[in-house]
């Protein structure tokens, strides 16, 4: 056995060096001056205003169903670590594009929001209240700003304001006038050359409803088309079938959109659009330098981005994501300069020292991916991670740091998206795997099968909502009741809606089709990704099962691509959506929704008459600028959806978030893409 | 000689064709609105929110030319390869090489270290099994070795990740702290000449840096490496017993040398033919799969965490690129194991 | 040779283990009864990932673990579970009893062990059957005939052996999405060419003894010496090195489960088990590492028995098979 021995020499040699290693790993430097922390600009909410109450005590915990953990003693309070960076780990890198105008996802969002900035911004926590931004004014009719019947919207825009680069040398290295600092031609420049890249997919088409009354630059080609040569609007396909005139004119109407009057960008309007300001809060509203983007840079820019000309912007239309001249490389004027981007790895946002409100930021910002939970879970515990992406399902075991004080838990925290069942009326029965034999014998169903309202109410009263939302949600959603979340102005408190009542719906089960549906049954089939969650089905099924043993919910399993293939091809009879909203305005909710031409509305297949009536109210809504008529408008449209279940809302989230308790200034605002960097600092 | 190595050569750009089109076979039956997904940067299920319309789709579609025939789309796709382009991959946002150029500095420092103490350890302890056959000290070992192969490297790896970091906290996942990376991407402060972390530091003098990336080695290296050892440990083992079987061996002790000369010099190095032969490839075959979950375990930022999630999210350019590269190193290890052999064992020639 | 495996107490206990995991694997609808009856025993033998391409739904699926409700948190074991054998899945009152305690998202972790290994030796068993099937047709076709079939086809067997199997699983999946059944066809695919080379060897050296030449002399058809007198002296080593890969087969299995690219999460696989359990390994923060140790324990050591079983029996079998060690034990 002599020999064996160095094997265990290895070890314990590895295992005392490591002992030294760990003394070594960390740095320490003093905390921020704690009196900078409380003092907050006069354009931001003030701290204790926003903040929601912490919850120590965590609801799910003293369940008496779960099992209790063991008491733990008080540990003593750790240092803070990493005073100077706010460290988060997600799952996986969510970020599509860093270009401003590009990006049309909330991973993407969530860091474009904290480098670029807007005209206006959000009030603190409040997700419909705006404070100037980039401009010194939010518009509004008292102040004059909005003009014309709510037509002409006026910026007056800041000064002083710089962009993280600088300003930009020509070829000549002579400094390019108006270039690093913020003018109303970046303005300008930004709306139109978003505008003008219309980006596949993209945000775009938010600005180009309110401001040219179409919902694609396409769209406004093949009307410009029409104009000048009076082609056939279906015979452009793509922007290739235009003629030079026809870009050279939808170019000129674009950039007619957004002008530049003394110290103002003026926005004309196609026809007075209620929700204007709301888009403008967005991402794609961020403010670019004109002078940066079109200038090439050696060693920033592989290419110098659209000159602002009508002849070239051709060129600059919906390029591939990653060509875009800004997808990875950023300069804006807010609180925070990209640092790096690897993909996949991190990303880290670092404090602009010359940022124009009375403070720059207090902490740098890294974000780190990394999809094992484990893993995530012990950063948290050891203080190396802020805060880290927690899934529903393992919550509980985060709850015993928050009982020790070291984690902070904000609750109820209301999220943006909803989801809802979604009968189709009239479905596309050409090779349709979901409607069985496509007729009324018990095997199948007839393509119109959700026409019949009492149909649709059966299924509406058959859902099990309370077991959903407490058990497979975890408690982290509220019932949803009409078509929009219940934060939204537009809002109905009162509205009607269904819950659980097996009578009920075996009443309309029984009066629907005649009485058929209850004699025969039906079999339908609802569309299922593998691996995904199945809970939402397997209530209805169960129901469905109870109320009549002849009615059968099936699960279809295929591949996501395939079901939204099939959704875009009106296959679907019976699903569950979801929608989040763009901005936070009802408009958003009815239109997509409910809306003929809406993404979902067009699926929908009402009867044309209740229809028309819904599209007329969705469109005197949108031009309606008194709030309370407005509201009426919406309160009639909800009225609508409950009396003839068009759709049926299923739950509208509500978030926990959770941070090391030495990050201190947190507050939500619903209507924000991520969290605002800004605001946060460490003691 | 020559024209043998040349030959196996030749092999490699012959069994790039085949994957690649082998795999532009399969996208053929997806039809084009799931080969969307394919090519875009996101999935369209989940882009945009979701919000993909059948015109945007359609769009898309013919913006990549997904209508098209396999064929057509492979032979663009070749062309866009002679000219350095393998594609985009959407899970690392940026072109297919130049994700597999940041990344594989990551495996290949995690295999470097991986490889050569198996490699040196489990001959070792072959050789000392083999040279006690049926002591204790051999039964031991090969318990060990029969029971460290059973053990899936998933299960082994996060048992070491729960003792080691969740309980004891010695070696954190990942490639660097928190503080070392700061310094490590800051090109002000540090020189990545190879983008391994600790022969940079080591370079760059900071020693802080070598003993962080060194402190974040240990575990991946220890559950990517043991499994490899353990099957090598046995093909050591079992042709070292027949080496020592053999009769020269016999004449050689006969003749009076010592027991440390005849296994050393006339044992080891006859018996070392099979263990080139046949384990060199099994281990880095193991490896590539060890690899991938290994990574994924640790949150190791190498090649094999991000062919996973390619994997998960449909991003067939760069899991396509990484096999390649897999492709590539498996044929050149085995003519290198094949020229090696030359040198082992005279007997052989290649002519 | 089986009484030489049942003397060493190393592949004795390989053989034990095998078939306990045999025995749990044939038992398991008493073990683990569903808790919906199947109409017909087909549907607990062939597991809904080979039905699905054949039938649009499914009567019953005993693969899928049920779910204890909807929360997520795991429950530890009821040991009143374990009054009776095979344990209780209910008790009087209807209420669920978990022998092992429930995983993540409450899937049953007896249940899904129990299945699982149905699961497991289903899979094994079909990938060895039919790569074994494969490669022994076309080796038998090559070492028999020779000349350019045998070039051509050793050509092929080159090529495949040449392409990193894991890899091509990697790709494969990422173009038709996850799932068992794409797993076991990849497997089946890229797994041949290894026997096909081992057959074709064995033949080589059988083609010229005398009682094929005896049955070639008296005007035998290829296929009758094939099938007849060559692959019945040779096949016997073959069928049982092939049936050892069982073990490393199951793992790899397992461990691309494990990575996501399974059945799906209610789906009894042990790769799955071990994905769930290894978001409870470090237990609750700050407190009890403890505190769910059924969710990996369980699962851990099935895999890790039944993946050990089979190197032990077939390192003791390759020992006694492999003629240059004959003598040495």
């Amino acid at each position: 056995m002599k020999r064996s021995w160095p094997i265990l020499g290895v070890m314990l040699t590895l295992a005392t060096l490591t002992l030294l290693m760990t003394s070594c790993g960390q740095k320490s430097s003093p905390p921020p001056p704690p009196e900078t922390a409380t003092q907050l600009p006069e354009t931001a909410p003030k701290p204790q205003e926003p903040q929601q109450p912490p919850e120590t005590i965590p609801p799910a915990v003293t369940h008496p169903e779960e099992p209790q953990p063991p008491p733990v003693p008080p540990k003593p309070r750790p240092e803070v670590k990493n005073p100077d960076t706010y460290v988060v780990v997600g799952i996986g890198d969510f970020i599509d594009t860093l270009d401003p105008a590009a990006a049309y996802d909330t991973g993407s969002g969530s860091i474009i929001f904290n480098i670029y900035e807007t005209l206006i911004f959000f009030d603190g926590p409040h997700p419909d209240k705006f404070v100037p931004w980039l401009a010194t004014a939010v518009p509004s009719l008292e102040n004059g700003l909005i003009r014309d019947d709510g037509r002409t919207y006026v910026f007056p825009i800041r000064q002083g304001v710089k962009f993280h680069y600088g300003p930009v040398k020509d070829a000549n290295g002579n400094e390019i006038p108006g270039s690093g600092v913020l003018t109303p031609e970046d303005v300008e420049y930004s709306f139109e050359r978003g505008m003008l890249q219309d980006r596949a997919g993209g945000p775009q088409w938010l600005l180009l409803e309110p401001l040219l009354g179409v919902s694609s630059i396409l769209d406004l080609a093949k009307q410009v088309e029409s104009e000048l040569h009076g082609t056939d609007p279906s015979q452009i396909k793509s922007i290739d079938d235009v003629s030079p005139e026809g870009l050279q004119e939808v170019c000129r109407r674009v950039k007619a959109t957004v002008e530049v009057e003394d110290g103002s960008a003026v926005f004309h309007l196609k026809e007075p659009f209620a929700p204007f300001l709301q888009i403008l809060v967005g991402t794609w509203g961020s403010i670019v330098d004109k002078e940066w983007v079109m200038t090439e840079i050696k060693e920033i820019n592989k290419k110098a981005g659209w000159d602002g000309s009508c002849d070239t912007w051709r060129k600059f239309y919906d390029p591939p994501t990653e060509e875009s001249e800004l997808f990875n490389i950023t300069n804006g004027t807010g609180p925070y300069i990209l640092e790096r981007w690897r993909r996949e790895e991190e990303i880290s946002l670092k404090i602009y020292k010359d940022y124009w409100r009375e403070r720059p930021a207090y902490l740098n910002v890294n974000i780190k991916f990394n999809r094992e939970w484990a893993t995530r879970l012990l950063m948290l515990q050891n203080g190396d991670a802020d805060a880290v992406s927690i899934l529903p399902r393992n919550r509980d075991q985060v709850y015993p740091l928050v009982e020790q004080g070291l984690v902070t838990m904000y609750k109820d925290l209301p999220d943006q998206c909803m989801s809802f069942w979604m009968p189709n009326q009239k479905v596309n029965p050409e090779n349709n795997p979901y409607i069985g034999s496509g007729k009324l014998d018990g095997d199948g169903i007839p393509p119109d099968f959700f026409s019949d309202e009492d149909v649709r109410k059966g299924f509406a009263y058959a859902f099990d909502w309370d077991t959903y939302i407490t058990e497979a949600l975890e408690g982290d959603s509220v019932q949803a009741k009409t078509i929009m979340i219940k934060e939204v102005f537009g809002y109905n408190p009162d509205v009607p809606y269904y819950s659980l009542d097996l009578e009920k719906a075996t009443e309309h089960f029984k009066r629907a089709w005649g009485g058929q549906v209850w004699e025969k049954g039906f079999k339908l089939f609802m569309p299922h990704v593998p691996g995904g969650s199945r809970v939402a089905l397997d209530i209805l099924k169960a129901n469905l099962e109870k109320i009549n043993p002849k009615f059968k919910l099936e699960a279809l399993e295929f591949q996501g691509t395939q079901i939204t293939q099939d959704f875009n091809n009106d296959k679907i009879p019976f699903d569950s959506s979801g929608w989040c909203q763009d901005y936070h305005d009802p408009h958003n909710w009815a239109y997509p929704l409910l809306g003929s031409t809406g993404y979902f509305g067009r699926f929908l297949d009402i009867e044309p008459e209740l229809q028309k009536q819904l599209d007329d109210l969705i469109l005197q809504a949108r031009r309606e600028l008194d709030p309370e008529k407005r509201k009426a408008l919406y309160y009639q449209i909800e009225q609508i959806n409950y009396d003839h279940a068009l759709l049926i809302p299923i739950e509208q989230g509500v978030f926990k978030r959770f941070t090391r308790s030495w990050v201190k200034g947190f507050f939500w605002n619903m209507a924000y893409v991520g969290t605002y960097y800004w605001y946060l600092w460490k003691e | 000689m020559l024209g043998f190595i040349v030959r196996r050569l030749l092999f490699l750009p012959f069994l790039w064709f085949a994957i690649t089109f082998l795999t532009f076979l399969l996208l053929e039956p997806l039809g084009p609105y799931q080969r969307v997904a394919l090519f875009m940067n996101v999935n369209p299920e989940q882009a945009f929110g979701g919000k993909l319309t059948k015109e945007q789709l359609q769009r898309l579609i013919e913006k990549y030319g997904l209508d098209q025939p396999a064929i057509t789309q492979y032979i663009r796709w070749i062309k866009q390869v002679f000219q350095g382009n393998f594609g985009w991959s959407k899970v690392a946002q940026k072109p297919v090489f130049e994700a597999i150029r940041e990344r594989l500095p990551a495996t290949f420092e995690l295999g470097l270290y991986a490889v050569l103490p198996v490699v040196l350890i489990a001959i070792w302890l072959g050789v000392l099994s083999a040279v006690h056959h049926n002591k204790p000290i051999d039964h031991s070992l090969r318990f060990f070795s029969i029971t460290g192969y059973s053990l899936p490297t998933f299960v082994f790896g996060i048992f070491a990740l729960m003792i080691f970091y969740g309980i004891l906290g010695w070696f954190p996942p990942g490639r660097l702290s928190f503080w070392a990376e700061r310094i490590v991407y800051d090109p002000t402060q540090f020189t990545r000449y190879t983008g391994l972390n600790t022969i940079d530091a080591l370079l760059n003098h900071r020693w802080d840096i070598f003993v962080d990336a060194l402190r974040h080695l240990v575990l991946p290296v220890l559950t990517l490496s043991y499994l490899s050892w353990a099957g090598l440990q046995r093909v050591t083992r079992s042709s070292m017993l027949e080496t020592l079987r053999q009769d020269y061996i016999t004449t050689a002790r006969a003749k009076g040398l010592t027991e440390r000369v005849v296994i050393l010099k006339h044992g080891l190095r006859n018996a070392l033919i099979p263990v080139t032969t046949i384990a060199v490839p099994t281990v880095i075959g193991l490896m590539l799969s060890g690899v991938v979950i290994t990574e994924t375990v640790f949150n190791y930022k190498g090649l094999g965490l991000l062919s996973v999630d390619a994997t998960l999210q449909f991003d067939v350019p760069m899991v396509l690129g990484f096999t390649l590269i897999g492709t590539s190193l498996i044929v050149l290890t085995n003519l290198l194991v094949d020229i090696l052999y030359v040198f082992i064992d005279p007997r052989v020639r290649y002519d | 040779m089986l009484k030489r495996l049942l003397k060493n107490p190393l592949s004795l206990t390989g053989i034990v283990l095998l078939a306990i995991f045999f025995f749990v694997a044939l038992a398991a609808p008493w073990l683990a009864p569903p808790a919906k009856p199947c109409p017909s025993f087909v549907y607990y033998i062939v597991p809904d990932w080979i039905l699905r391409p054949f039938m649009k739904e499914l009567p019953c699926e005993p693969f899928r673990i049920p779910r204890d409700g909807f929360r997520a948190t795991p429950l530890p074991p009821d040991l009143q579970a374990w009054t009776t054998f095979p344990p209780r899945l209910k008790d009087e009152s209807g209420k669920m009893l978990h022998p092992l305690g429930t995983t993540e998202n409450r899937y049953d972790i007896w249940y899904g062990l129990v299945w699982g290994t149905r699961t497991a030796l289903i899979a094994g068993i079909l990938i060895v059957g039919c790569t074994l099937l494969i490669g022994i047709i076309l080796g038998s076709i090559s070492g028999y005939f020779g000349g350019w079939v045998d070039s051509v086809l050793m050509r092929g067997v080159d090529f495949v052996l040449a392409l990193p199997t894991f890899l091509m699983t990697l790709v494969i999946l990422s173009i038709w999405g996850r799932g068992l059944d794409k797993i076991v066809l990849v497997d089946i695919l890229f797994g041949w060419a290894g026997y096909a080379r081992f057959v074709r060897g064995i033949i080589l050296s059988v083609r010229e003894r005398e009682f094929v030449s005896g049955a070639k002399a008296l005007g035998a058809s290829h296929w009758h010496i094939i099938f007849r007198h060559v692959l019945p002296n040779s096949i016997y080593p073959v069928l049982i090195l092939a049936s050892l890969d069982i073990g490393s087969i199951v793992l790899g299995l397992s461990g691309l489960s494990f990575l996501g690219l399974g059945q799906g999460e209610d789906y009894a696989d042990w790769g799955q088990m071990i994905a769930f359990a290894r978001n409870r390994i470090v237990g609750v923060a700050g407190g009890d590492v403890m505190q769910y140790w059924y969710t990996w324990v369980f699962p851990g050591m099935t895999i890790t028995l039944f993946v050990l079983a089979w190197n032990l029996l077939g390192d003791a079998v390759r020992d006694i098979l492999d003629p240059r060690l004959r003598g040495t034990h």
